[in-house]
């Protein structure tokens, strides 16, 4: 339960990170944003994979958290990648929906 | 980009008459990266050992560090040796420290007169490009 | 590199560098890749190349049924030492020392014990997972020692390579979630980096920590150094207060224990009931459960009885299993001296090394492993077929196509689709040869290698293309063969391991279904790409990878 929180907190904030890059605002908003905004969608990312770590943290000793927790950046940055590729109308609902779900899924193991 | 890079090579090799420039630069930088790397890494194993143990760290402790610091001295200097603007520049960066370290770590007591011995064979061998 | 040898900047000459390291020994790095990743379940392979304990399915007394097979089958040994079923196992793994055995390895006998039954299972002779485990870092056919050190160096050059990556990588973060699908050279390069860059803690952790693993093979001088070649009073030192609480348990080979034949001396003691002592333990260990039992000196009066946790919990400690040790007459709990704390450098080689090695992990922490491999596979396939695709255009400009190229892209379809077929043909062979056969562990390996041999003479008669569509496409019928060869062949079908709950029988065979889909997808596109070949225009997308047809294309 806590390895799907993490992993939808992480795809949420690469999302987030994405939406700080010119290359996916595009995609994902439709129209390039501002340095303001940008830099907001930048710290909103950092948030959310600091969250997501805390959810391993909470889980595990700080070793297996902290492993487990880059192993599950990597799937949810290669999904994201995916994403973008085939399906980037999707992008952004399934972020949002992946961090509602996995804040849900935190909130009913805790 | 040096995509062209493998062809000549090639090329060269084809030439047995006599080898390349470039296939000489390739082999005197791949022998500095490879067994000056290792001569290096290797005097970095000994000399941080010692050094580590002496500032007070647990021998074990210093040991193991030193062997991560050695592993990831191999990989760099072999960076180095490709990356460095001209063979000569590179020979002294990786072949130098590899003999000093190795002499620093024989006179403290232990005998590396094999690694220090490398070194000077890699430096004899290595400017000559 | 340049030609004529003027300086150019550091991202130019660590491509250069990115390029060569990563080739020369990149189909063995693939090699070690590929084995290694499948050797995250090695416990499963072991377990699907036996089929002969596939219809074990423990109950609760099968720790009672084991102990009194153990004292039947080896009443006197020095020490039993049981591996529970559980998620990856469904038979009892038993291992004992007789007395006056030789030390190490060789003295100790092994059989598997049938969970419901607790009765000995007679398996097929073959080494299964340990095989690919084994190649993996020792390679095959050759003194150990040589295979160490070839893949040892590679391991370096590994490291090399992936460092001047990521100098030379220059958009590292812009193309962090870019791929570029049918732009050719262009979407091979995306490919490279995407799985390079997405998982890059992985591969950072897997290489240095394989070099960590060899060090005193390929790096000894530093422990040399400070112990004076003393590396047994390193490996005491190293182990600090462990190493005495695992003397209480486990009788070490040093002379520790008497290994003096104990024949004559009769069973007197009765073990304590070993049930209330796991389910206390269980209790205490609700993640994992007990994994093993270990009794020691069974029978007699200083035997103690060792439980191990079914998982590791914490990385910084070895990723070891929790231990608790009880006293074998009156099961009280004999605590050994209290677990000194790592330091952070040993620390660090804790968590490293355990990462790669993976035991004790968990289900999850296993599966991101395994995963993080895949995509480390993948890199190290992408950068091998990129290295010919950007080729291609100097290829077009010579009009012919140089030995070297030709023996690259040769070599990329042999042996990289030639693995995935020669590990399938393995297990096709571990049902197909008689069990009965004598040596058939070896023939087993031996056609492990012939049809990987096979796969490399195959390119010799093809077009490239073609060559690697038909290598995926007997990759994926042979894959998806392997489960309904299953139950065929004495074991249990995916169904009936489904129904069972056993997981590991049914992950594996559900595993090859998801490779030979893999493989078979692959196949299909690579078929696909030459259909669109008429309306594209020569150069462009995918068909870089198809060739003009040029007379001297084919090899001499």
């Amino acid at each position: 339960m806590s390895v799907a929180a993490s992993f939808g907190l992480a795809y949420g904030a690469f999302v987030a990170l994405a939406l700080a890059m010119e290359r996916h605002q595009e995609q994902i908003a439709g129209r390039r944003l501002g340095v303001w905004a940008s830099r907001a969608w930048r710290c909103g990312g950092i948030v959310l994979l600091g969250s997501s770590l805390a959810v391993c943290l909470m889980q595990a000793l700080p070793s297996m958290a902290v492993t487990v927790w880059l192993g599950l950046l990597s799937l949810a940055a290669l999904a994201l990648a995916l994403s973008f590729t085939y399906r980037p109308a999707w992008v952004r609902l399934t972020a949002a929906l992946s961090t509602l779900l996995a804040c849900l899924a935190w909130l009913l193991s805790s | 980009m040096t995509d062209s890079a493998g062809l000549r090579a090639t090329a060269g090799f084809r030439s047995f008459q006599k080898p390349s420039r470039y296939a000489l630069l390739v082999a005197s930088r791949a022998f500095i990266a490879i067994a000056g790397g290792y001569a290096l890494s290797c005097a970095v194993a000994a000399a941080s050992a010692v050094a580590l143990a002496a500032t007070g760290m647990p021998r074990a402790d210093a040991a193991m560090a030193a062997t991560m610091l050695a592993f990831s001295a191999h990989a760099l200097a072999a960076m180095w040796a490709f990356g460095c603007a001209t063979v000569r520049r590179a020979a002294a960066w990786v072949l130098i420290p590899a003999a000093m370290l190795a002499l620093a770590a024989w006179l403290s007591g232990v005998g590396l007169t094999g690694v220090a011995g490398l070194a000077g064979v890699a430096g004899l061998a290595g400017i000559e490009s | 590199m340049r030609p004529d040898g003027r300086p150019e900047g550091i991202r130019q000459s660590m491509s250069w560098l990115h390029t060569w390291s990563g080739l020369l020994l990149g189909w063995l790095l693939y090699a070690v890749f590929f084995t290694g990743t499948l050797s995250y379940f090695r416990a499963e392979i072991d377990q699907w190349m036996r089929p002969e304990l596939h219809r074990s399915v423990p109950d609760a007394q099968t720790l009672e049924r084991s102990l009194e097979t153990m004292a039947r089958l080896a009443p006197g040994a020095q020490s039993w030492s049981l591996t529970l079923p559980g998620a990856r196992r469904s038979a009892v793994e038993a291992s004992w020392r007789e007395p006056g055995a030789a030390q190490g390895r060789a003295g100790v006998k092994r059989a598997f014990l049938d969970a419901g039954t607790g009765q000995p299972i007679e398996v097929r002779e073959t080494r299964g997972g340990s095989f690919l485990y084994r190649f993996h870092f020792e390679l095959y056919a050759m003194p150990r020692i040589w295979g160490r050190w070839i893949v040892g160096v590679a391991t370096m050059m590994m490291f090399v390579a992936l460092l001047s990556g990521i100098v030379t990588h220059r958009k590292i973060f812009t193309d962090f979630f870019t791929f570029r699908p049918r732009k050719g050279q262009r979407s091979w390069l995306d490919a490279h980096n995407a799985t390079a860059v997405l998982g890059l803690p992985f591969h950072l952790m897997i290489t240095f920590s394989g070099l960590l693993l060899f060090m005193f093979q390929l790096m000894p001088w530093g422990v040399d150094a400070v112990y004076d070649g003393d590396r047994r009073a390193y490996q005491t030192e190293v182990r600090g207060g462990q190493v005495a609480a695992a003397a209480a348990s486990v009788p070490r080979p040093t002379g520790r224990r008497s290994a003096e034949p104990r024949a004559a001396e009769t069973v007197t003691s009765e073990i304590v009931p070993v049930a209330p002592l796991v389910e206390a333990a269980r209790q205490q260990w609700p993640e994992y459960g007990v994994g093993g039992v270990t009794v020691s000196s069974p029978g007699r009066p200083e035997a103690t009885i060792e439980l191990r946790e079914g998982g590791g919990v914490s990385l910084a400690d070895r990723g070891r299993a929790r231990r608790i040790v009880h006293d074998g007459l009156t099961g009280a709990r004999i605590d050994g001296p209290a677990e000194t704390a790592s330091s952070a450098v040993r620390a660090s080689y804790n968590v490293l090394t355990s990462a790669h090695l993976g035991r004790f992990s968990g289900p999850a922490l296993r599966w991101l492993l395994f995963l993080s491999g895949l995509m480390g596979t993948a890199m190290v396939a992408t950068g091998l077929v990129l290295w010919v695709v950007k080729r291609l255009p100097e290829r077009r400009k010579l009009g012919r196509t140089p030995f070297g190229h030709r023996l690259v892209e040769h070599l990329n379809v042999g042996l990289i689709a030639g693995l995935s077929i020669a590990t399938a043909a393995y297990f096709w062979l571990n049902r197909l040869l008689p069990a009965s056969l004598e040596g058939r562990a070896d023939w087993e390996i031996r056609g492990f290698f012939i049809v990987w041999l096979l796969c490399l003479i195959h390119p010799l008669f093809r077009r490239p293309r073609p060559a690697w569509r038909e290598q995926f496409m007997m990759a994926a019928l042979l894959f998806a063969g392997l489960p309904l060869l299953n139950p065929m062949t004495g074991g249990v079908s995916l169904a009936a391991s489904l129904a069972h709950r056993q997981w590991s029988l049914a992950g594996f065979d559900l595993a090859m279904l998801a490779l030979a889909a893999l493989h078979g997808a692959i196949a299909w596109w690579l078929g696909r790409a030459v259909v669109a070949q008429g309306r594209a225009r020569p150069g462009s997308g995918r068909l870089a990878m198809v060739h003009a047809p040029q007379a001297p294309e084919r090899m001499p």
